[in-house]
């Protein structure tokens, strides 16, 4: 087993990845906004039915 | 979920063959692993509902296809996503591309069915068998990589057998899994509840 260690010594490196930074990074980013999206949308449908009875 | 997504990304080692673009792992595979254990959650509750005609069987069909239908359709974009650094091509009508995009139109099938019927009894019950018919293709998606030569690689981790990947890129992934589960889950509330409180009050 390798050792599980932090990979990058800079923001910069973090951020590029090599060249992949971009794929992987608006991955998650993407998958963060329709997760936060899909739950705002929820809670305000629930919050108005409530309202409404 | 979020230490798994941190782990994964900052402090898995990188892959020898694909680079760091393999860290989309991370969460291609939880996506892909859930939108298909939904289904089945929705198909046990679908034969639940036309056996015995349980009360609270359509309201769970109901919420899981929303969860569902998003889980899928992220796995769909992670593994696209993935696929431009890594086959080159961001889409192929591969047997496992194909039998998962299958499954997302069959989600978006039941929500549209149940939401185009004024009779709510009718709507549950065609629901219920889309669900259930569908379930079909749940193996099919699971097999896919093993029956047919497919650009997507077979999996790479299984209950059964030793996984391909290394520990220390296979501990990540598992809290991943746990972490999204339990996110899903939370969510899966939410919806329910909008989900029951909408039927009760039409």
């Amino acid at each position: 087993m390798e050792k599980i260690i932090l990979q990058f010594h800079t923001l910069e490196e973090a951020l590029l990845m090599g060249d992949h930074g971009i794929y992987v990074w608006s991955t998650y980013i993407i998958t963060g906004l329709v997760f936060s999206i899909f739950s705002i949308t929820f809670s305000w449908k629930l919050r108005n039915l409530k309202e409404d009875e | 979920m979020l230490l798994g997504w941190i782990v994964g990304l900052l402090f898995a080692p990188i892959d020898a063959v694909q680079g760091h673009s393999y860290r989309i792992i991370y969460l291609h595979v939880p996506m892909a692993i859930y939108s298909q254990l939904i289904y089945w959650f929705m198909a046990i509750w679908s034969f639940c509902f036309l056996i015995w005609k349980i009360k609270i069987a359509p309201s769970m069909i109901l919420s899981a296809a929303y969860i569902g239908c998003m889980v899928t359709f992220l796995a769909l974009l992670s593994g696209s996503v993935w696929g431009i650094p890594t086959w080159g091509t961001w889409w192929q009508w591969d047997a496992r591309i194909t039998s998962t995009f299958i499954l997302f139109i069959m989600y978006l099938a039941l929500l549209t069915v149940n939401n185009s019927f004024q009779n709510t009894n009718t709507a549950d019950q065609i629901t219920a068998w889309i669900a259930l018919v569908g379930v079909i293709n749940i193996p099919i998606i699971k097999k896919s990589v093993d029956w047919w030569s497919t650009l997507h690689q077979p999996a790479s981790i299984s209950l059964t057998t030793e996984s391909s990947i290394d520990l220390s890129m296979l501990i990540p992934l598992l809290i991943s899994v746990i972490g999204v589960g339990i996110f899903l889950f939370s969510l899966g509330l939410k919806v329910s509840r909008w989900v029951i409180y909408r039927r009760e009050s039409d």
